[in-house]
Order: C-alpha cells, then structure tokens, then sequence
C-alpha cells in the first residue's frame, strides 16, 4: 500500500534521506518514531504528497503522491501537529470540505464529535488546541480515507481524550485502512501502534511487528542494576524505583514491552538490534 | 471521475473558498458602498445636485479590488499555517488555479458591478429624497464598463501571476516588478531606437533636430514594420499576456510544497 525504494530527500543542498527504503501493508497502525529532527515528519509529508522526493519513488496506493490526484487526496487524510483552523462554524467546514471526501459518514463523524465532547456551537477558530484536535481526528476517522498521516496527535488531548483517541482510532481501523502515527509520547499509542518504525540518520532503522519483537528480546524490571556483563543483557536503563533491562531471547512469562526502553535499546544498541534480526533472514 | 478537471470539484472549491471568504468580501464591500454614499451626500449637500461620477468611481474601485483580490489569490498556498490543508485538499492544481481565476476575474467584476450598481441606486434614492437631486445611478450596461473590464482582466492576470509567484507581500512586489520591467523595457527600447536611427542623433542621446515625431518617423522609415508592431503589440496585450501569466500560475500551484510556505 505504501512503498518507498531508494529514496533521497533534503533541504537546501543537505540530505535527511539517502536511499530509504519502506514497505507498509494495509490494516494496520504503524508507530513512526525517531529522534527530533529524524525526519518522521517530512517522511509524512513525502508519502502524503506535500513535498516531493529528490531521488527514488514513493507509490501509495499505487500512486505517485507527488502528482496529488484528486482522487489520491481524497484517501489521503494528514492531521498535522500543529492546526489552523478556519474561522467558519462546523456546518460551514462540513458544507466545504465533505464534497471532496466521497466515503465521508455523517453519522460517525457526529458519533466521533459526541464521544470527544467537542462543543458544536462554537466557530472552529475559537476552539481550544485540544478540541481542535479532537473535531480534525473526527472528521479524519469519519471522511473515508484508506490512509490517515497523524502527526502528534494526542498533544494537547486531556487525560480521558487519550485514551478515547486510541480506542476511536483501534475501532476505525479495517482491512482496507491503514494509520501512520507519528509521536515522541510513545506511552500515549503504546498499545496501539504496531508496527514500530524508527527513523535514525536518514535510514529505516527498525521496522518490526511487536510479535517479532517479542521473538526476540524480553524486557526484566528490578530493584538493582543487572551485572554489565550478564549473559543475554542488551541494554540496562535507570527507571523511577529501579532498573530496566532489555534481554536477548523472549520471555516465556510474556512480559510487556516498554516501547521507550525499545526506542532507546535501538537508538543505542542498533548493531546488536540489526544483527538480532538478521539472523532469521528479516532484514533490520 | 476526470482527474484533471471537474465542473462538480470546481463548483465544490468555489463554495469552500466563498465560506471562508465571504465576511471579509463584506466588509469591503460595506466600506466600498459607504465611501460612495458618502461623496454623493456631500455632493448634493453642497452642490445641490448629484455629481458623483459613477463610471470613474467603478473603474477605479474595479482596478483596485480587482487588483488586490487578484495579489490575495494564492495566501493559503505559500501561509505555512495553512498551505498543508490547501495542497491537501483533493481537487487539481488546474481546478485549484482555475476556480481562483474566475473568482478574480469574473465572479469579482460582476459583484462590483452588482454592488456598485445597487449601492448607486441606494444613494440616488436618499439623494432625489432629501434633496430633490435628479436620480441617475450608475447605467452598468455603457461601453466605458466592459472596456474597463477588458483592461481589468488583463492587468489582474500579472497580479494573478504575483500572487502564485512570490510567497509574501505580493501585491508590492508585483508592482515592484512592473516598474522595473518598465525601466528595462524603456532603456532597451532607447537603445534599440538609438541603434537604428543613429544619423538623426549628433551625442550619444541627443537629437541633432529639434523636433521630431516618433511615430511619423517611423511609419515613413518603416511603414510594413509599423503596421507589424501594431498588430503584435495588439495580440501581446490582448492575447497573451493574460494566457501567459495564468499558464504560469497553474505551473507555480502545481509544483509547490509545503515547505515553500512562510
């Protein structure tokens, strides 16, 4: 569904991208994680079509989208991190912009609305950050695009709204839909998102499923730090009360996989992540 | 579905375009119409009778809005706060630039001409009321208005062009442009008019005869040639020149991204 071969990409003459490489498949919720400034949102803005790649080819659903077909955009929708929302009333955004979506569902979009307890009455300009994002993350789930580019999308959400975010969003998803999220709050999408993909210094460092990670590794929380030299010991991290620690091999108890002790494993540990992966013929 | 150009699409981006814009498209005409009402009151205050020129007021609100609505055409295609919404909207870059023009260039005439037109009978009416003035509003159907509305067209296609081209204050860098086109045109113009007739020169720009007249000048050295410049210069103003500019619009639309925007 969306396919990215040999892709280079930079601003002004310096390269972010050099010959990445990107397969994801419908039906799932892809996690895109990286440091700041790793490229997860210009990578989003390449496969959504609003900037176009140097080098190389992006296909989403089959097309180029850098040609930005109507037809593509209509099954494209991009939540960007930071919104500006027209000063119009809701019956004023729905008149302009439902037209262009044809598998909008009116229904589910005041379903969305309601469940977010987003106000109705108000213009959309005068919305708070968190509503504005809740009323855009409605629409977006209820306009009937196959992919959904969210960038950030629980900043500014309240402490309820998050959780109702995954929830609304684990329901929208079918076969046929495919989410990318992008977010530093990992532990907001953590059961979530899967797969996981990490951006690291113009490359695709990780891009697994949660099972294979849990093929692989297992993660141990004590009160003490491991022995550094301890067989199978990845990488140990300092945690409130205590330690964590990433091990080889998975853990028969199947224990949970904290997602920003992953992130930092891989980011610090990539050799031993590549190799790890490498050694059943999935490439890392 | 056509991907390139759709009446349904197009009819869609009007509607979206006119939501978002017209308070402000009011309010302009409020203070349009309120100026107008104002100079006819005052006119027939201390005149005694209505002496508004209301072709001249058009033409010059026409110029003006025209050429203002003209530079604003493409703000939510180089604001970074907005272009992502913009550029993702699905519809083409054609129906994109398509719709804009026509709302510059014949949506916007055609309201001033309504606006000013109702506003003109408005006040003509309080006027014959209060003062007993004559009643004779502005007549939208004289030649002088669709004149004005040719030449309005084309000068609102550079500022068109303007608005797809430069990505801030577009409206004085247009004008900028203008006047340094003009600059470069004059001083090439002389020196081409100074290569060819060189014998009637006696300094490097100063003619050796006291008076000259250009055009007799030149139809009787280069009568054929003349004839041609007329007709080219008559095509290249009303025949290109618009094309031309919103060709070059369409391209800039279509190959923008949102990092040009700022």
């Amino acid at each position: 569904m969306v396919t990215v071969k040999d892709m280079s990409f930079g601003y002004n003459g310096s390269n972010l991208f050099s010959g990445l490489n990107l397969e994801m498949e419908k039906g799932n919720i892809y996690g895109l994680l990286g440091l700041n400034g790793a490229g997860k949102t210009t990578l989003m803005k390449l496969l959504s079509g609003l900037l176009f790649p140097d080098e190389g080819e992006i296909r989403v659903m089959g097309e180029d989208p850098s040609k930005r077909t109507p037809g593509l955009l209509s099954r494209i929708f991009v939540l960007p991190e930071e919104l500006n929302t027209p000063s119009i009333s809701e019956k004023e955004f729905l008149l302009s912009y439902t037209p262009f979506y044809p598998g909008y569902d009116r229904v589910q979009f005041d379903r969305y609305l309601g469940e977010f307890d987003v106000p109705r009455n108000k213009k959309l300009n005068k919305l708070s950050l968190g509503q504005k994002k809740k009323f855009m993350l409605s629409f977006g789930l209820a306009c009937g695009s196959e992919l959904l580019v969210l960038d950030e999308p629980t900043n500014g959400l309240d402490i309820p709204s998050k959780g109702l975010f995954r929830r609304l969003v684990a329901e929208a998803l079918t076969e046929n839909r495919i989410f990318i999220i992008s977010t530093h709050q990992v532990r907001d999408v953590e059961s979530l998102i899967d797969p996981i993909t990490i951006l690291h210094e113009g490359r695709v460092l990780f891009e697994h499923d949660m099972a294979q990670v849990n093929d692989k590794i297992h993660m141990t929380r004590t009160s003490t730090p491991p022995a550094a030299d301890a067989e199978g010991l990845i990488y140990s991290e300092a945690a409130v009360g205590g330690y964590w620690a990433v091990w080889k091999g998975p853990d028969m108890n199947g224990g949970p996989i904290d997602l920003e002790i992953l992130f930092n494993t891989i980011i610090s540990r990539p050799e031993v992540y590549a190799e790890l992966f490498k050694r059943e013929g999935v490439p890392a | 579905m056509n991907q390139i150009l759709d009446i349904k699409r197009l009819g869609y981006l009007a509607r979206r375009d006119f939501l978002s814009g017209w308070r402000g498209i009011a309010v302009a005409s409020g203070a349009v119409a309120g100026v107008m009402f104002l100079l006819v009151i005052i006119g027939a205050l201390f005149n005694g009778q209505s002496s508004m020129d209301y072709t001249s007021y058009f033409s010059n609100t026409l110029i003006i809005w025209g050429s203002i609505s003209a530079s604003m055409a493409f703000t939510s295609l180089h604001d970074k706060t907005r272009n992502e919404t913009y550029l993702m909207l699905p519809a083409s870059s054609v129906e994109k630039t398509l719709v804009r023009l026509l709302s510059v260039s014949v949506a916007t005439p055609l309201y001033i001409i309504v606006m000013l037109s109702l506003a003109s009978i408005f006040s003509e009416a309080v006027t014959a009321i209060v003062f007993h003035t004559t009643f004779s509003p502005l007549n939208p159907f004289q030649k002088m208005i669709f004149k004005t509305l040719g030449y309005v067209i084309i000068l609102q296609s550079v500022f068109f062009l303007g608005a797809a081209w430069f990505k801030k204050a577009h409206f004085i860098k247009t004008i900028l442009t203008i006047i340094l086109l003009s600059i470069a045109i004059g001083i090439l113009s002389a020196v081409i008019f100074r290569v060819f007739f060189a014998s009637y020169f006696e300094g490097l720009f100063t003619p050796g005869v006291l008076h000259f007249d250009m055009s007799n000048l030149m139809e009787s050295q280069f009568p054929s040639l003349m004839n041609t410049l007329q007709v080219f210069g008559k095509v290249f103003l009303y025949g290109l020149i618009a094309p031309f500019c919103w060709v070059i619009a369409w391209l800039r639309v279509k190959e923008t991204q949102s990092s040009d925007g700022v």
